[in-house]
């Protein structure tokens, strides 16, 4: 956004007009171009107007202003104020105004160099990517560990059973509380170990609710470029782009019910 | 001819949590010879070192997929006989096929249960 300009010259004369008659003349006109200059925002030095060097006097006889001199500053005007709205990065921009840049605030300058520039968190520490992967990577790890526990119990169990029939073949007296009180306790720890899908869920909520949040920001890059129809392949990616096995084509992943072939469907092709 | 519960199968997944619950299946139905490997280059590796008589295995894995251990063990001379069974969460008919044309002994997707992995290995057995 450029700051509204100051009154033009020609709206107050700065020094009274150049012509005693009051008339606009061409230097008050190239007067009003460099308070134009004057007004601009800042950002980065404009270009040097040719028409500087005429402040005092036009090119014509006598230092007259002439048409010319009013043309060429005005096409050094529009030049300049191209430069700014292109944001474009002069030859004499050093390499740390260049870095600079990269991490700054929004400028205003560039919409969509804007909108991308959210997608990236100005904390590397804090990327959403990042931190969405690892969430998902504790939850395969606690969904892991839930597993053996059970598994563990699982064991527990099938060791019970197997005490309670060695007794009962051996015909020792059976202690049957001893054993129901053993079978409570396994069921009791099987229970907790299914907690873990409380704190996954939520885990996954996080997860959810930042790909959304992604989504809107893509969205609204589609929309400032104007993209309405994509063209790119959908679908999940159960392998990366780097894998070189063979017959990555035949590596889909899970499906989800209904969408895969069924257990009965892959026998009628073994039969 | 009965079946032999104390054949050496080799169960292959990258995944522990699968390992497990195959060997104590396996344990269950009355086999207890039961070896593990994570991936096809080390269950290749095992089937060429020691006498191996029944594959269980996964498809994604890697470096080696089940797929790529299904064809190494039929184009072998020494291994081609091994009953080899898929247990896998690819569900595409192109998948089946494709296990099929390899030399597939059955194929199993994922989520299963006991009496599946069973019903499987006896049509490749016989009833035990």
């Amino acid at each position: 956004m450029v700051k509204p300009p100051r009154p033009f010259t020609s709206e107050r004369p700065v020094a009274g007009f150049t012509d005693s008659s009051e008339t606009v003349t061409n230097k008050d006109i190239l007067n009003a171009f460099h308070d134009l200059l004057a007004n601009l925002p800042k950002v980065k030095p404009p270009r040097r107007f040719t028409s500087e060097r005429t402040r005092a006097g036009g090119t014509g006889a006598g230092g007259a202003v002439t048409n010319n001199d009013l043309l060429q500053t005005f096409n050094d005007l529009s030049a300049t104020l191209r430069e700014m709205m292109d944001g474009a990065s002069g030859k004499d921009e050093t390499s740390a105004d260049a870095e600079a840049e990269s991490v700054e605030a929004p400028t205003g300058r560039d919409p969509v160099r804007d909108k991308v520039a959210k997608l990236k968190s100005a904390d590397p520490d804090a990327d959403k990517m990042l931190l969405a992967r690892q969430e998902l990577e504790t939850v395969v790890k606690s969904t892991g560990t839930a597993a053996n526990e059970i598994m563990n119990l699982s064991d527990e169990l099938l060791a019970a059973a197997e005490k309670i029939r060695q007794g009962q073949s051996s015909g020792e007296a059976a202690n049957i509380d001893d054993h129901l009180s053993l079978l409570e306790e396994i069921s009791t720890n099987l229970l907790m170990a299914c907690e873990f899908q409380d704190l996954t869920g939520q885990r996954i909520n996080v997860v959810t609710n930042t790909l959304l949040g992604l989504e809107d920001l893509i969205d609204d890059l589609f929309q400032a470029m104007d993209i309405s129809k994509g063209t790119g392949k959908g679908g999940l990616d159960a392998t990366t782009a780097d894998d070189q096995r063979p017959d990555t084509d035949l590596l889909h992943g899970p499906q989800d019910e209904g969408k895969g072939i069924s257990q009965d469907e892959i026998d009628a092709l073994f039969d | 001819m009965a079946v032999d519960k104390k054949m050496q199968i080799l169960v292959v997944d990258d995944y522990q949590t699968m390992l497990r619950i195959l060997t104590n299946l396996l344990k269950q139905l009355g086999f207890t010879n039961v070896d593990q490997a994570q991936d096809g280059g080390e269950a290749l590796s095992k089937l060429n070192n020691s006498k191996i008589d029944f594959v269980i295995s996964d498809w994604n894995m890697e470096p080696m997929t089940g797929i790529e251990l299904l064809r190494e063990v039929r184009s072998s001379d020494k291994l081609k006989h091994i009953p080899f069974i898929m247990i896998t969460a690819e569900s595409k008919t192109e998948n089946v096929i494709a296990a099929k044309e390899a030399g597939v002994s059955n194929y199993i997707v994922k989520p299963f249960n006991a009496e599946t992995l069973k019903g499987k290995m006896e049509s490749v057995l016989g009833a035990f």
